[in-house]
């Protein structure tokens, strides 16, 4: 399963990659919206991650051009800070499947990933 | 004030060597931002000072700094608006003490 992690910190970046290469997962990990915007024309992934605080092209605006620019059905899951309800409701609204907080939890992101993609 | 790798070291599975290069990560790249935070603070330019400090706090997450991602938070709330000069000096200067500290210590934990 290939998946594509598009997150503007770098710390945070490193951990995920980390996280889901020893979960098994292919991972192609990103710094913004407009390389994520070039991976997702270049090939195929089974799920987006992606951080919703961005600066260029945010995250908004990378699930409003996979779902209605690209017509991609993939699972897509939120990064996001705690108390951010408004841009989460906006996303859902967009298309976006599922969210996990950050700092993130390992066991959680885990278990959501795994269950978009059964 | 100190470090705690709890979190990191969740994340990393055991694996010590990522531990190290995220704890190098921080050592090398927490300086810069302090500086800009330090300087835009002082110049008084909160949407600057906002987005280095939203920038720079995650990593204060994984180095197990909470008290000082508490005074992170603090003065990223307090330059939405247009802050008291002196507290928001404060914050940033409390902040950049904290990571100061831990810096030294990692770095001589770490052999970095």
């Amino acid at each position: 399963m290939k998946i594509l992690v598009c997150e503007d910190d770098a710390m945070t970046l490193m951990a995920l990659n980390h996280r889901l290469l020893q979960e098994g997962y292919e991972v192609v990990a990103v710094h913004d919206g407009a390389e994520a915007k070039q991976k997702l024309a270049e090939s195929q992934f089974d799920l987006l991650l992606t951080d919703l605080h961005m600066p260029l092209i945010d995250g908004l605006e990378l699930i409003r051009h996979v779902r209605n620019d690209l017509k991609l059905t993939i699972p897509i899951v939120m990064l996001t800070r705690i108390g951010a309800e408004d841009i989460v409701m906006k996303a859902f609204e967009l298309g976006a499947d599922d969210y996990v907080t950050k700092p993130f939890s390992p066991n959680e992101l885990s278990i959501r990933i795994k269950r978009l993609l059964k | 004030m100190n470090y705690n790798l709890s979190y990191l070291r969740e994340i990393s599975g055991g694996d010590e060597l990522f531990v190290k290069n995220i704890v190098t990560e921080f050592v090398t790249n927490a300086p810069r931002f302090l500086g800009q935070i330090n300087m835009a603070t002082a110049k008084a330019d909160w949407p600057l000072v906002r987005s280095l400090v939203h920038q720079f706090a995650p990593q204060l997450d994984f180095i197990g700094m909470n008290e000082t991602r508490f005074l992170a938070d603090q003065l990223e709330d307090l330059s939405k608006n247009t802050p008291d000069q002196d507290l928001a000096s404060e914050l940033a200067a409390r902040i950049f003490a904290d990571c100061k500290l831990v810096i030294e210590n990692l770095k001589s934990d770490f052999q970095i």
